[in-house]
């Protein structure tokens, strides 16, 4: 039963860490923080939906998966560029203007909510994927979209991980990441960098919504339910940290499963805010971070 | 003593900003406190207003202990300040600044407040008066209900030593007050300075870059390099001190190859 | 701020304010008494009453977003205490409104305190995670608690009562709620144009600074949610003692938090007037829209984000820029009147 509970728990918190690096990744780079992150989650598990009914559903999964990650990507950029551009110039920042961010984003998220529901509806949507029967470790009931999970999600950090790291424009993204002025005078395309920084991090959570909709179905609401999770994912890792983000998901959702399955498991969703909170108290920069409040 | 500080340090990873600094300043003295940029001197005023917390070391404010004690606290003992990136409330009117500035020494609490007592009016329209008296005399009565944002760099540093001075406070920390400012504003502001500190008594620091104004402002200079005080006197002791003229310029330029190389470059130019 | 003193004071409000700052206040009250008798039926009083708790609610979350400058979503959480507080006090208790109103409203103040303390080492977007969380904490504690009404809620709230005489339609109710939302729009503006208004003006802008100046920032932190929950509860409790009755965390659910925010956005974060304008504009859109929920969702989502982008100061800052102007110029003329 425990081995069950920390399969779950390990994959769900590898989808919430992809969330969280969707997020640290975004306030790293433009130091925005996008709430409504978890209605593009959503949008990603649907969008994953409507790929794999195409040509009457012949599609296969891993292709529904690039075409919506990259679909999700572009659809972040649009948002980016139509609507957060005018306010990420101003700054980020814990002044109206910071907060006028928030508030953006919020209300975003519930525009978001209602399109998907003028579109595809309240029910919730189970996708038409059949992985072949669960694999057996012993006792240990494994469902292959579990695999799915850590394997594609293994593989995005490390792609992302290299695209940062050993790319000419993942070195400019942090470049703008560190400082827009000092990139722009060293020649960085800052613009374009910004709107790729937040393409990727949509495009990494789309990615999520489409490798948990198997399990956890379609539903508009999706996206409600994830963003305080997957805040509390950043949080707990270190909001900013990308490798955090990774591993405040692993915990967050161990943390959460275990929780559920041995003590009330009707206050399920309210574990990993009960831990964001307890972290935020105690040490805000999370395990990984490292947040500096400005004095004088 | 009006203020006096022992051993004060204070390092931000690993940086040692402020090294065992000694400091008395007697009651009525007008000070300057020099030093190149990164000397620790608005951490010293920091540290002395509450801001920061040192990391060793004490702090006296009219011989009672101030070490440590935070920002709000120093205020209501009488210690003011100003801040190189001024920090005004843009948002709020000229005269709403000064009047926040007021606040430590309001009466009233929010109950009060909520039911518009008549004590709260009158206390209310006396604090204004009040303040009205203060921006005749910094030279912004005529500005009184405009945003703060609307006022110029001069009249904005104008504005800050106001709202210092609405605290009736015993101690005036400034910290580059004329910073940015024409030579006009420059004697301007020094000259509301001193008027301001003769008619109230009041005790000033002031750190500043601008030569002028610490020669002809301040009785003493205490002069600051990476975190130590490296001298202090008169303005025109501190002036001829070797040490200090080390710290600004580096050591003098002897006679070396580069020198007579450009030396024989400029005559042929 | 609100006394515009320099050259205006033989004008006739200035002369009733001076008499008492209520005096104003008083004769809007009355001039408002005929206002359920304009109505066409029953169903506009009961948005004229719905609009006053609007109103009330949006003027505390005016008080700590827009004055305080603290990023909460979570104001609809405490008007759910407001709210479940005075009708357990009542039904289980036997509280009369009387006396379950200001109960409430002190468990729904301390439970802002409550929220208040993370707002010391929490910032923006923290400080907004963490009252998301805890709104929705209330709403699913809630929802799963029996004693609470779970998800079916609480009905037969009993409406208030002096003697014979019950609040139990919606016209009497009206004439409860409105000198109760009068009041509560007074109070706010003596609150912030008073000393305390102002600390709390100048602790959004920068802190630092407004602690060099001499104030207690944690405090007024404190305060500020204090307030706020203040507002919040009473909206809850009057609301939940409302004809007919009833509770329920449907009505207590994002939507309504959007609702609030919009409405709070529409008018200007931190302007009062805004505030009771958008209140009127958001709570008839909010009915006539009422048929398509999520529709619903678009649509006030829209605005705030239109809202934030293309006049960040709300209804409320275009009314303000109107009268500053104004008195830029006449300042301006008076000046120039000196010259010469």
């Amino acid at each position: 039963m425990l081995f069950n509970f920390i399969i779950i728990g390990l994959s769900l918190g590898l989808i919430y860490g992809l969330v969280a690096l969707g997020i640290s990744l975004i306030y790293r780079g433009i130091d925005v923080v996008h709430f409504a992150q978890g209605e593009i989650f959503m949008l990603g598990a649907f969008v994953g939906l409507v790929a794999l009914k195409l040509h009457e559903g012949s599609v296969p999964y891993w292709l529904a998966l690039i075409v919506t990650t990259i679909f999700i990507g572009i659809l972040g950029v649009v948002i980016e560029r139509l609507f957060y551009r005018r306010l990420t110039e101003g700054g980020g920042g814990y002044t109206v203007a910071g907060m006028s961010i928030i508030i953006c984003g919020f209300g975003m998220s519930m525009v978001l909510m209602g399109i998907a529901f003028i579109i595809w509806g309240n029910e919730s949507k189970s996708y038409p994927v059949e992985f072949g029967p669960a694999i057996f470790l012993g006792e240990i009931f494994l469902p292959r979209t579990y695999i799915w999970i850590a394997v594609v999600g293994v593989v995005l950090m490390i792609v992302l991980s290299l695209f940062m790291y050993k790319t000419k424009l993942g070195l400019a993204a942090r470049a703008v990441a560190f400082s827009r002025e000092t990139a722009y005078l060293m020649g960085v395309n800052v613009p374009l960098m910004i709107s790729l920084i937040f393409g990727l991090g949509c495009a990494v959570t789309g990615a999520a919504g489409v490798l948990i909709a198997p399990i956890l179905f379609a539903q508009i609401q999706m996206g409600y339910v994830m963003i305080l999770k997957a805040f509390a994912a950043a949080v707990v890792g270190g909001f900013g940290s990308l490798p955090g983000a990774i591993l405040g998901g692993v915990i967050v959702g161990l943390f959460e499963t275990l929780c559920a399955g041995y003590l009330w498991d009707e206050y399920k969703d309210i574990y990993a805010f009960f831990l964001m909170l307890v972290v935020l108290m105690i040490r805000p920069s999370g395990l990984l971070g490292t947040t500096v409040k400005v004095k004088a | 003593m009006l203020l006096r500080t022992e051993q004060l340090s204070k390092q931000f990873d690993g940086l040692q900003a402020i090294s065992s600094v000694d400091f008395e300043l007697a009651e009525g003295e007008v000070r300057g406190l020099i030093g190149p940029n990164g000397s620790g001197k608005s951490t010293f005023f920091n540290l002395v207003s509450g801001i920061y917390n040192p990391d060793a070391g004490r702090v006296w404010f009219e011989e009672k202990e101030i070490t440590g004690m935070e920002s709000h606290l120093t205020a209501e003992r009488g210690i003011a300040r100003t801040f190189q990136l001024l920090r005004m409330f843009t948002e709020m009117t000229v005269l709403e600044n000064l009047m926040v500035g007021h606040h430590v020494h309001g009466n009233y609490n929010a109950l009060a407040a909520t039911f518009g007592l008549r004590h709260v009016r009158e206390e209310d329209a006396r604090v204004r008066e009040e303040m009205m008296d203060l921006l005749s005399i910094i030279g912004l009565v005529d500005y009184a209900e405009l945003p703060a944002s609307e006022l110029s760099i001069g009249q904005r540093r104008l504005l800050a030593l106001g709202r210092a001075m609405a605290m009736r406070p015993k101690l005036l920390l400034l910290d580059e007050p004329a910073a940015g400012l024409s030579p006009y504003n420059v004697d301007n502001m020094m000259r509301i300075v001193m008027e301001l500190r003769d008619r109230y008594g009041l005790t000033v620091v002031i750190i500043e870059h601008i030569l002028r104004v610490v020669m002809e402002v301040c009785e003493r200079v205490t002069v600051l390099d990476y975190g130590q005080k490296i001298s202090e006197g008169t303005p025109d002791q501190v002036k001829e001190d070797p040490v200090v003229v080390e710290a600004y310029l580096g050591k003098e330029i002897k006679d070396t190859e580069l020198h007579s190389d450009l030396k024989s470059k400029a005559e042929v130019i | 701020m609100i006394d515009k003193t320099l050259a205006t004071a033989a004008s006739p409000l200035a002369r009733l304010r001076a008499m008492h700052p209520l005096v104003p206040w008083v004769l809007t009250g009355i001039v408002l008494v005929p206002l359920p008798w304009l109505a066409l039926n029953e169903y506009q009083i009961y948005m004229i009453d719905f609009t006053c708790v609007m109103i009330l609610a949006s003027v505390g979350l005016n008080i700590i977003k827009g004055f305080a400058g603290q990023v909460t979503v979570g104001h609809i959480g405490l008007f759910a205490i407001g709210a479940y507080s005075s009708a357990i006090l009542s039904l289980n208790f036997g509280f009369p409104f009387w006396l379950s109103l200001p109960c409430a409203v002190a468990i729904t103040a301390m439970a802002g305190l409550i929220v208040g303390i993370p707002s010391f080492r929490l910032e923006g977007a923290y400080l907004a995670l963490v009252t998301l969380g805890l709104s929705e904490s209330v709403r699913l504690f809630i929802i799963v608690t029996p004693y609470l009404g779970g998800t079916i809620g609480i009905g037969n709230i009993p409406a208030p009562q002096i003697g014979d005489f019950a609040f139990d339609n919606w016209t009497r109710y009206y004439f409860l709620l409105m000198p109760v939302t009068l009041l509560g729009i007074y109070c706010s503006f003596r609150i912030l144009g008073s000393r305390v208004g102002r600390a709390f003006k100048a602790l959004r802008e920068d802190p630092i600074a407004a602690a060099a100046a001499g104030i207690n920032v944690r405090r007024y932190k404190l305060l500020a949610f204090f307030i706020s929950a203040i507002y919040a509860g009473t909206a809850g409790a009057m609301w939940a003692h409302m004809d007919p009755g009833y509770i329920s965390p449907n009505s207590i659910t994002l939507l309504e938090m959007v609702t609030m925010l919009l409405i709070v956005v529409l008018g200007g974060i931190g302007n009062i007037w805004g505030g009771i304008i958008g209140a009127i504009i958001v709570t008839i859109v909010h009915d006539l829209t009422a048929p398509y929920p999520w529709y619903q969702f678009v649509l006030y989502g829209g605005f705030i984000v239109i809202t934030v982008l293309y006049m960040p100061k709300g209804i409320g800052g275009l009314i303000d820029r109107y009268f500053v102007t104004r008195r830029f110029i006449e300042a301006r003329k008076r000046r120039l009147k000196d010259a010469t």
